[in-house]
């Protein structure tokens, strides 16, 4: 049986008054499953970098394969054996990108960062330049000029720099902070805290934007101020060892002296904390190991480049060296993943999903799609078990609770239990999705009130949500129609209806 | 490079691209007679030491009233053969920026790998005596008074010190009249376990936190021409981290000498003397371990001054690279705040590292500037990090009206102009003109001798202490110079900058003044003496009990 069989099995055997609403709630947690893991829509970008905006993508849209494009990237026939070799190796493939594809700014970019950090940060510069010609707005150009001034100790230009970023992405609390940054740094205090309240506004639960601003507000001398910010950063974060510092300052200048040595004392500790784990990084600093880890990720970036120019093998070239260049990078083996996918090669994706699940096994996101694949090769059993095995490996997961209700009720047939990952689910997660999820599960089982219960506490989360109250009232007119006591079927869950 | 160091002049939102200075500083390097080169031993491993040398020193060694210099000098790193035995350095002043190396009759030409210096006379008789804090065995050199140096480590039971040094710094901790010594240490360093780090495929010097930190070391002076070591008594010992600079100075105003210790990548130390010699470690609590945001940083050099003529002593220390300079200031009792960024007191900073600096004026306006030396420690920088470069050119700073400081550096003449990689840096009127010229110690090559040639008619006073019951120098002792609109305070420091010695002699630009209404000293203990109306443009020496002697220049 086909995979795509499955779940019109399933829909076969539901009661008829299930059905509006079941189809709804399926429909929901297909998308909600797809954007967790969002590796189809956008595949990742390096850590601590911004999504792309629309300012910021390629000028040039993912296009046909040239007719007689190069075949391979110039990377060298077997992985370099030494660090040179391999920042050799990386700065042609870079060069080579910008060469092949001079239109594109996302090429020249990726050949600015190589340049930035491993040749001539003049050229990295006139680089950046570049991408602005070919696009005023491309705010990874404005990041990499922003932080060469700033290394430069430029901090009006870096000012200038951030400000464009934050044009291409307003809502990017991060460019907001470090803009906040240069003009502190800059001496424009009255500015930064300006921008750093902004930032906080965009992103409030961003400990770190609080801890800034109360740095401005010292330095604007409003106490108060600093003291409020220090202690908003503190809720988010009570070990943040710098907002405790500051919080200690604000409170020695405000006479609360008391207060001011128990900040201080928590800074001392966690601050403390923070130097061993430093202290701990640079005796372990393996500097063939950061290369493998910089270029890895540099690699699966350029691939990306390659990928939107219509050119996939020399993508795929360049994603596998950066797997077997660095064991733990994610982006080449996402990237992989889905390109396997897209050339449709099942296992082999399931394979690199395995790799991936292995990297990041408190993600449901891996075992959820090699289960749908184990379902479209028609290999329900095995599906099954790469859910069990997440769904045991990470019990607190609701994720994983709720996928394998969603199995048990889309492709087992087997209600009673998805009501008990559903529960599971709804329990960790106290969220509408999982106990509709739960209702339906009832429902499917055929126990109408236990439905109505779960629905009510999803209706309670989300006292506006149309749909929700639509459910509801369909199954308390389900329920109001429904059998006597005795003819009510043997496989109802009426134990479940309190615990909900 | 002009243009990076006119934009990174933007710092503090100073509009800097031609700023105007009076200060001139001229490098007479050339005609001064000074040939001593620097070398740091290195021997391509990368050994972190070879980075971190050297200070050097100024003082009146043969006591002919001008200023002389000794620089510090590297050796020989397991793996490196030099032809000669590089050795220290003694030059004596000839007057008119002339000096003569008299190193071989001195006797000071000491070959220990030297990183540290300081000057004091701890035998009380008159002559300024040396500490070398060394990699390897320290040494201290007694000053025989008659142009030669005896070492008189062993019998001064200085003989245990043998560690990667730094700072040192004589003070007088408990009041009872003689010299004791601070004496700061940076790494546990051994060949047998060095392994060198790596970056980007190129051998580096790793930071001092790949190696184990070396607690530093007090030793009273018994009196007796010996030291005992009381680091464990004194509550020193119990507070290692990776030393650099050192200051010792009254910091809470109590009356008693302090000790301020610039530590790299860790908090810095200040440890509060209770009057008797026994130290608390408060640089958390006063405000000085860490920058405005409680951060730690690469703290190199550190010099003790009043930028603002408020009467209380601030603290000045330079950093390491994509760090600014930390100024903090006195607020009283012996709290300081970090005004780095509301005083523009990092600009220009931020791309370099900084070591040697003084807080001195410069233009003898009445308020102190900030001078600093500065040269990077990779000198493979180039091959992965060219935001900066290996060397670089030293800065300055110049204090207006004790409210904001503005780079001067590029307006103030060819001087400032070269590029070395400088490490300790001495400030003193060599030529006795009545401004403050500089020295400054380069790794690996001749030092930069910069005078003064700044013109005004801004009045001055240079003044020499001379303790009786009190310790020889005067050090520990506050001088307040009182003119008809402002007071200036100043106090003899031994061991200060970056590993360095300077400023025995105390100098008080006068702005438009040329007469002092009053000098007041207070001598460590409490002693109290004053002088009245004397006239600018001289020197003077201020005897403990209250004689005064001048001296024109």
């Amino acid at each position: 049986m086909s995979s795509d069989q499955e779940p019109r099995a399933v829909a076969q055997d539901r009661p008829p008054g299930a059905r509006p609403w079941l189809r709804n709630l399926v429909l929901a947690v297909a998308l909600i499953a797809v954007a967790a893991w969002g590796f189809y829509s956008a595949f990742p970008l390096p850590p601590g970098e911004p999504e792309r905006t629309d300012a910021a993508k390629p000028a040039v849209a993912a296009r046909a394969p040239d007719a007689d494009p190069p075949a391979r990237v110039p990377l060298d026939p077997i992985m370099p054996e030494t660090g040179a070799d391999l920042i050799a190796e990386v700065g042609r493939v870079a060069g080579d990108l910008a060469r092949r594809f001079p239109q594109n700014p996302d090429a020249h970019e990726m050949l600015a960062r190589y340049q930035l950090e491993y040749a001539d940060i003049a050229v990295a510069e006139a680089t950046w330049q570049r991408c602005l010609e070919l696009n005023a707005n491309y705010a990874y150009a404005h990041i990499g000029l922003a932080k060469i001034a700033t290394q430069r100790g430029e901090f009006d230009a870096a000012t200038a720099h951030w400000r464009r970023a934050i044009l291409a992405d307003p809502q990017m609390y991060l460019h907001q902070i470090e803009l906040g940054k240069s003009l502190l740094a800059a001496g424009e205090i009255d500015e930064a805290i300006e921008v750093l309240a902004g930032a906080v506004r965009a992103a409030p639960a961003s400990a770190r934007g609080h801890a800034e601003l109360g740095a401005a507000y010292l330095q604007k001398r409003d106490d108060a101020a600093a003291k409020t910010s220090f202690e908003a950063a503190l809720r988010l974060d009570p070990k943040y060892a710098t907002a405790h510092f500051g919080l200690a300052t604000a409170c020695t200048r405000l006479g609360l002296a008391e207060l001011a040595q128990a900040h201080e004392a928590k800074y001392v500790e966690y601050r403390s904390e923070r130097g061993d784990e430093l202290r701990g990084q640079r005796l372990a600093y393996d500097d063939e190991a950061a290369l493998a880890e910089d270029f890895a990720l540099l690699y699966s970036d350029i691939g990306k480049v390659f990928l939107a120019e219509g050119q996939p093998a020399l993508a795929e070239q360049l994603w596998r060296r950066a797997a077997s260049m660095h064991a733990e990078n994610l982006a080449c083996r996402q990237a992989l993943a889905w390109l396997l996918m897209q050339q449709n090669k099942p296992l082999e994706t399931i394979r690199m999903l395995r790799e991936l699940a292995r990297l990041e096994p408190e993600s449901a996101a891996y075992p959820l799609e090699i289960s749908r694949l184990y379902r479209q090769l028609g290999r329900g059993e095995d599906a099954r078990r790469a859910l069990e095995a997440f769904a045991d490996s990470s019990p607190d997961s609701a994720a994983g609770q709720r996928a394998l209700a969603e199995f048990y009720l889309q492709f087992q047939n087997a209600p009673q239990s998805a009501v008990e990952h559903a529960r599971r689910a709804a329990e960790l997660s106290e969220s509408t999705q999982d106990w509709v999820l739960l209702g339906s599960a009832h429902e499917l089982a055929g126990d109408l009130t236990a439905a109505t219960v779960a629905l009510e506490r999803a209706a309670a989360i989300a006292p506006d949500d149309l749909q929700i109250r639509q459910m509801l009232a369909l199954l308390r007119e389900a329920r109001a129609t429904e059998p006597s006591e005795p003819d009510k079927p043997a496989t109802s869950n009426n134990n479940s209806d309190n615990r909900e | 490079m002009l243009l990076v160091v006119t934009a990174a002049q933007t710092l503090a939102g100073e509009a800097l691209a031609g700023e105007e200075t009076t200060i001139r500083l001229h490098d007479v390097t050339p005609a001064s007679g000074i040939q001593f080169r620097h070398t740091d031993g290195s021997s391509g491993e990368y050994y972190l030491v070879e980075a971190m040398a050297s200070g050097l020193a100024t003082f009146d060694y043969d006591r002919d009233g001008d200023l002389d210099i000794y620089f510090l000098n590297g050796a020989p790193l397991r793996g490196t053969v030099a032809k000669e035995t590089p050795r220290n350095a003694l030059y004596r002043n000839d007057g008119g920026l002339r000096f003569t190396e008299v190193t071989q009759e001195s006797g000071l030409g000491d070959p220990g790998y030297g990183l540290g210096v300081a000057i004091g006379d701890y035998d009380g008789d008159g002559y300024q005596d040396v500490y070398l804090n060394n990699f390897g065995p320290n040494a201290l050199y007694r000053n025989a008074g008659d142009g030669t140096f005896t070492d008189v480590t062993a019998a001064a039971g200085l003989k245990g010190s043998n560690t990667v040094g730094a700072g040192a710094s004589f003070l007088d901790m408990e009041g009872d009249g003689d010299l004791d010594l601070y004496v700061a240490n940076y790494i546990k360093f051994s060949y047998d376990t060095f392994k060198p780090s790596v970056f980007r495929d190129r051998k580096v010097y790793g930071g001092p936190m790949v190696f184990p930190a070396e607690a530093d070391q007090l030793f009273r002076n018994d009196g007796d021409g010996t030291f005992t070591d009381v680091s464990r008594q004194a509550g020193i010992s119990g507070h290692a981290s990776w030393g650099m600079g050192t200051a010792a100075a009254d910091f809470d105003d109590d009356g008693d000498t302090d000790i301020f210790v610039a530590n790299d990548s860790d908090n810095n130390f200040l440890f509060q003397n209770d009057g008797r010699g026994k130290f608390k470690e408060v640089g958390l609590l006063m405000g000085v371990a860490y920058d405005y945001k409680g951060e730690t940083l690469g703290s190199m050099g550190v010099d003790v001054g009043d930028f603002n003529n408020d009467g209380k002593l601030d603290i000045f220390h330079t950093s390491y690279q994509k760090q600014l300079t930390a100024l903090y200031q006195n607020m009283g009792g012996g709290f300081f705040q970090d005004v780095t960024l509301r005083t523009g007191a990092g600009a220009g900073t931020f791309q370099r590292v900084n070591w040697g600096t003084g807080l001195v004026d410069f233009d003898n306006d009445g308020d102190r500037d900030i001078f600093f030396a500065n040269g990077h420690i990779h000198d493979n920088l180039d091959e992965f990090d060219d935001t900066t470069s290996y060397l670089q050119p030293n800065q300055l700073l110049e204090n207006k009206n004790g409210r904001r400081f503005v780079d001067v550096s590029q307006a103030s003449g060819v001087g400032l102009r070269a590029e070395h990689s400088g490490r300790g840096a001495c400030f003193e009127d060599f030529d006795n003109d009545g401004d403050i010229d500089a020295v400054v110690l380069n790794s690996r090559g001749l030092p930069t001798l910069l005078e003064n040639r700044t013109q005004n008619a801004h009045g001055w006073i240079e003044i020499d202490l001379v303790g009786g019951k009190t310790n020889r120098d005067g050090v520990g002792a506050r001088v307040w110079v009182h003119t008809k609109d402002r007071v200036q305070v100043a106090e003899v420091h031994s061991g200060r900058g970056y590993q360095s010695h300077f400023g025995s002699r105390l100098h008080f630009g006068l702005a438009e003044h040329q007469h002092v209404d009053r000098i007041e000293v207070r001598w460590i203990g409490g002693g109290r003496d004053v002088i009245r109306d004397i006239p600018a443009g001289q020197i003077i020496t201020i005897h403990e009990g209250g004689r005064l002697v001048s001296k024109q220049p």
